[in-house]
């Protein structure tokens, strides 16, 4: 969207000269519509009307006009001043742009031309029943030439515009006009000019935005005609001291604008509606570390490892409920709090993977923590007497198998030795599960629980066939990661790859790093081919 | 055309002694018939009948635009109007045609069998009209309370505009006519007054036989919501012309208000031929405007045996056939006796002592005598003119129109067919350069006919 307030028309006198023109034109359409009152040749012939004609036509309203009405003089020596307030370019379909200006004039002239009827008692002779109608002698019409100039204009208004898909509307808000009146009869002068003052507020509120409105529908359906475009933006403003912003773009006005700002403005509607922050520009967004759109936030909670996360399908409930309540699933998707619990489901049926437990919890410390501080896991073993030795042993051994990958060594120690192997079939599992759900996501505070709620570890039987099978190097909870990783991975593509997206996607970072791994964020660029325009909505953002 | 209604209320003024003539509304009466000649605008035929001796009915058909149509009562109960009230076979087309006013001079003497007979009669006319279908109704009701005063009541009554009421109280002396109006239309106020000079014939002996009249009046109005004023003056003679007997008519009116002057000159220069011309000029604006109207009235003219003088009229060029007693209707010689309002000229008769007594000089009464048969022959000759149709014509050189009017008997049917053809346009046009162009343009404005008939 783009207009272009052109200073050239005002500033040479052709400017004047359209404003008498067009103004001439409109003040004669609007009085020779209601234009009822016959003109000299038929006003004889009127008199003598059949009785049933001048019935009927005595309903119209009188008109002491006799001729059409000229525009002497117009000059404006200033150029008029408009000023953009606040400008609002909103998504919907419905109102495409919004705006608040503000319009000042100052110093202009106006001098109208006519004719009015002095007798008026004709005038109601004339459109009176002749039945009823004592005929007078001698009445004839008796025209008198009026001249108005309207100095000193003074105008200043606040003016909201809309700009709709087909047309122009616009309100005024507080508007300021102040003139001096003259006419060349005197006597008139001051009832005039009262009546005047009084009808501005009418042709302020109603009068000007309907024929705005009007006009403008108009030029967006009908198109230009032979005018150039510039010309008709320049005309229009001059008829009622408006300026509007037009909303057509031809060849001329492209050319016109500045490039580097149109590139900035393609890239970012580019970004808006692709999600790409495409880092090969410069001075984008994409540069920027660590910056998100807030459209994008619940993808990106989503992926913060918590342990609600980590079981989608029984959080799919939730999620339809939220559906049905709201029409905009974004927002709510994006404000929802991710909550480091287990969903109650996953409680009830023990479907929970201790392994995953872990490895979320692990990687919620690496998220929150520094690299320096090491992961330490406690493990307590309830009625067993023998494996306590070896607990506290392995609290021990815990510092010594610091290493640079910290995934790797997570719990390496536990695993390796056999005896502290938990049992694959839980002993008690019964008392575990509120507990686990009140816990923070810290391991600190897991540490801090009582020793007797921590639940039983339950390990699949594939991931205990594979711990057989596996050379020894690799550890149970090793395997678990990788497993996460990929499942991970898998879960963001198939939320990427919507149905409504048949663009390619060029996931960066995924395949040499393992996701989320660093503190900075990784992108997921979009290459799609944006087009220049506003019809083109961006997809809905529920993915 | 003069309607029937209308018609029959002139008719009824007749027969109660009131003299329509001596009114300020009716004081350029000749140069407006003569001028602004109603033009039919749409086809309109009206059938009308005196159902009974006391009532009257016309029914009218128009489409103007669409089909719409009146219906008319007119009750009355003054006796003689049956007689008096002339069906369309019948009728003279001169009484039947808006044309020339021959102005009867004031004569204070002759004013007393002119009035009702019966001063305790005091007839009155109640006329309705309703128009549908846009249901409109016309009231009437018109009664004399002495036998100076009348007292008029006009109303409009209709669903979509405001009604009206005119209320009208008129008194007529002779010498003097007042009349005071109200209208509950922009509650106007009005008072009319018209004086008719006396005669002074027996001043000068050498003084010709005098018909002519000399009138002022004056108008005033005053509309109370619209505060608008309104008053006229306007000056009358009128009088004959000495060699021909021919009669003309002379005004000068005066808006003080406006400063508009117009003056008219109206003459009936032969038995068929009238004309006008009227100038108007405007004191302020010097604003300025020629009108001319004419009319041709063609048809049977028919000198009457034993009236022929030594001073023969000068016949016209058209062919002059005579007419017997005989072929006229029955009611014919009642009503040449009958002294008859539109064409009543000056000419008593000796027996009238007034008369005999201002003309009692020897050498006068040859003086005499000369024009007042003259006049008295051209009168008589022109009313016993049995015309078929007349030609109207009027222009204006402000307006640049052109009008015209041909209205005519045809089998019993009375029948009025108008054009107007005009230069300027109806609506002002919503360009300057339009309207230049479109002045040029000649066009019928408008186009009509008429068709009376009544029993």
């Amino acid at each position: 969207m783009s207009f272009r307030f052109d200073r050239g028309t005002f500033e040479d006198n052709s400017f004047n000269e359209q404003i008498r023109e067009k103004l001439t034109a409109a003040l004669n359409s609007s009085s020779s519509q209601s234009e009822s009152a016959p003109s000299q040749g038929a006003k004889t012939a009127a008199k003598n009307m059949e009785e049933v004609e001048s019935e009927t036509k005595s309903s119209k309203k009188l008109d002491i006009l006799k001729s059409g009405i000229t525009v002497r003089r117009v000059n404006f020596p200033s150029i008029p001043q408009l000023e953009i307030l606040d400008l609002d370019v909103s998504a919907q379909s419905k109102s495409l742009l919004k705006g608040i200006c503000k319009v000042s004039c100052k110093n202009a002239m106006l001098e109208i031309n006519t004719e009015i009827e002095a007798n008026l008692l004709l005038l109601y002779t004339d459109n009176s029943p002749a039945f009823t109608t004592p005929r007078l002698i001698s009445n004839d019409s008796f025209t008198v030439p009026i001249t108005m100039t309207f100095d000193r204009i003074e105008l200043e208004a606040i003016t909201n515009i809309f700009v709709k898909n087909n047309s122009v509307g616009i309100s005024f808000n507080d508007v300021n006009l102040d003139f001096k009146f003259d006419c060349s009869i005197k006597l008139l002068q001051s009832s005039i000019e009262k009546r005047l003052k009084g009808s501005m507020e009418s042709v302020f509120r109603d009068v000007l935005p309907s024929v705005i409105f009007s006009m403008s529908q108009r030029w967006f359906t009908h198109g230009e005609g032979g005018t150039g475009a510039g010309d008709d933006r320049s005309v229009f403003p001059a008829e009622d001291h408006k300026r509007v912003p037009k909303t057509i773009l031809d060849e001329s006005d492209l050319e016109n604008l500045s490039a580097s700002n149109m590139l900035r403005l393609s890239s970012l509607v580019a970004s808006r509606q692709s999600l790409s922050l495409s880092s090969t520009a410069l001075k984008t967004l994409s540069t920027i570390p660590g910056c998100l759109e807030r459209q994008n936030l619940h993808r990106f909670n989503s992926r913060i490892p918590a342990l609600s996360t980590f079981y989608p399908d029984y959080e799919e409930e939730e999620k339809l409920m939220t559906r049905s309540a709201s029409n905009n699933v974004v927002v709510q998707t994006a404000c929802k709090e991710h909550a480091n619990t287990l969903p109650q489901r996953v409680l009830d049926e023990h479907t929970y993977d201790l392994k995953t437990i872990a490895s979320v919890q692990s990687r919620i410390y690496e998220r929150s923590g520094g690299d320096t501080s090491n992961i330490r896991r406690r493990k307590i073993k309830i009625k067993r007497k023998d494996v306590k030795t070896t607990h506290s042993l392995q609290e021990e051994q815990i510092p010594q198998s610091q290493s640079g990958d910290t995934k790797l060594h997570l719990a390496q120690r536990p695993i390796a030795s056999d005896t502290i192997f938990h049992s694959p079939q839980p002993l008690s599992a019964i008392q575990s599960p509120s507990v686990l759900c009140g816990e923070g996501g810290e391991q600190e505070s897991l540490s801090g629980s009582p020793l007797s709620d921590i639940p039983q570890l339950q390990l699949p039987a594939t991931v205990c066939k594979n711990f057989k099978n596996t050379t020894q190097k690799l550890s149970l909870l090793e395997e678990a990661q990788q497993l996460n990783h990929k499942r991970e991975f898998q879960k963001l593509r198939s939320s990427l790859y919507s149905p409504m997206r048949n663009s390619k996607f060029c996931v960066s970072h995924e395949l040499e790093s393992p996701l989320l791994d660093n503190k900075g964020l990784t992108f997921v660029g979009l290459a799609q081919k944006w087009k220049w325009g506003t019809e083109d909505l961006p997809p809905p953002y529920a993915g | 055309m003069i309607e029937y209604m209308e018609q029959v209320s002139r008719q009824f003024e007749l027969c109660s002694g009131w003299n329509r003539e001596n009114s300020y509304e009716n004081v350029t009466a000749t140069s407006e018939n003569l001028l602004n000649f109603r033009i039919p605008s749409a086809l309109k035929v009206q059938v009308s009948n005196n159902s009974s001796p006391y009532t009257f009915t016309t029914f009218e058909l128009s489409n103007s635009k669409v089909i719409n149509g009146s219906l008319a009562y007119l009750f009355t109960d003054c006796e003689g109007l049956k007689q008096a009230v002339k069906g369309s076979r019948t009728i003279p087309l001169q009484e039947a045609a808006e044309t020339y006013r021959h102005i009867r001079p004031l004569n204070l003497s002759r004013r007393q069998d002119f009035f009702i007979k019966d001063e305790k009669a005091r007839p009155g006319l109640f006329y309705g009209r309703m128009y549908y279908p846009s249901s409109i109704l016309e009231a009437m009701i018109v009664k004399r309370f002495s036998s100076y005063t009348q007292f008029v009541m006009k109303c409009v009554s209709s669903l979509s505009q405001s009604s009206i009421l005119t209320l009208y109280w008129q008194r007529d002396s002779g010498q003097n006519s007042q009349e005071w109006i109200f209208s509950t239309n922009e509650v106007l106020f009005g008072y009319r007054l018209l004086h008719n000079f006396a005669q002074s014939q027996s001043k000068l002996d050498t003084a010709l036989y005098n018909n002519s009249s000399l009138s002022l009046g004056a108008e005033f109005w005053f509309g109370l919501l619209n505060t608008s004023p309104a008053c006229s003056t306007t000056l009358r003679y009128s009088t004959h012309s000495t060699n021909t007997g021919r009669p003309l008519t002379l005004t000068l009116s005066w808006n003080p208000l406006f400063g508009h002057i117009s003056s008219t000159y109206s003459v009936k220069t032969g038995y068929g031929t009238s004309f006008c011309s009227k100038y108007d000029f405007n004191l302020y604006s010097i604003d300025s405007n020629l009108s001319f109207g004419c009319e041709v009235w063609r048809g049977r003219r028919n000198v009457l045996q034993g009236t022929s003088s030594s001073d023969i009229v000068q016949v016209p060029e058209y062919s002059v056939k005579q007419m017997s007693d005989a072929d006229r209707p029955d009611n014919w010689n009642a009503e040449i006796k009958a002294p008859m309002y539109y064409h009543l000229l000056a000419a008593p008769s000796p027996k009238n002592p007034d008369e005999v007594a201002s003309m009692n000089i020897e050498s006068t009464v040859t003086k005499v005598a000369r024009p007042q048969s003259k006049i008295e022959n051209f009168a008589r000759n022109l009313y016993h003119t049995d015309f078929t149709n007349v030609w109207k014509l009027s222009t204006s050189l402000r307006d640049k129109n052109l009008r015209v009017l041909w209205e005519g008997k045809y089998k019993g049917f009375l029948l009025s067919i108008g054009t107007e053809f005009t230069s300027a346009p109806i609506s002002i046009s919503s360009n300057v350069m339009d309207a230049r162009e479109a002045r040029a343009i000649i066009r019928p404005s408008k186009f009509g006919l008429q068709l009376q008939y009544s029993l």
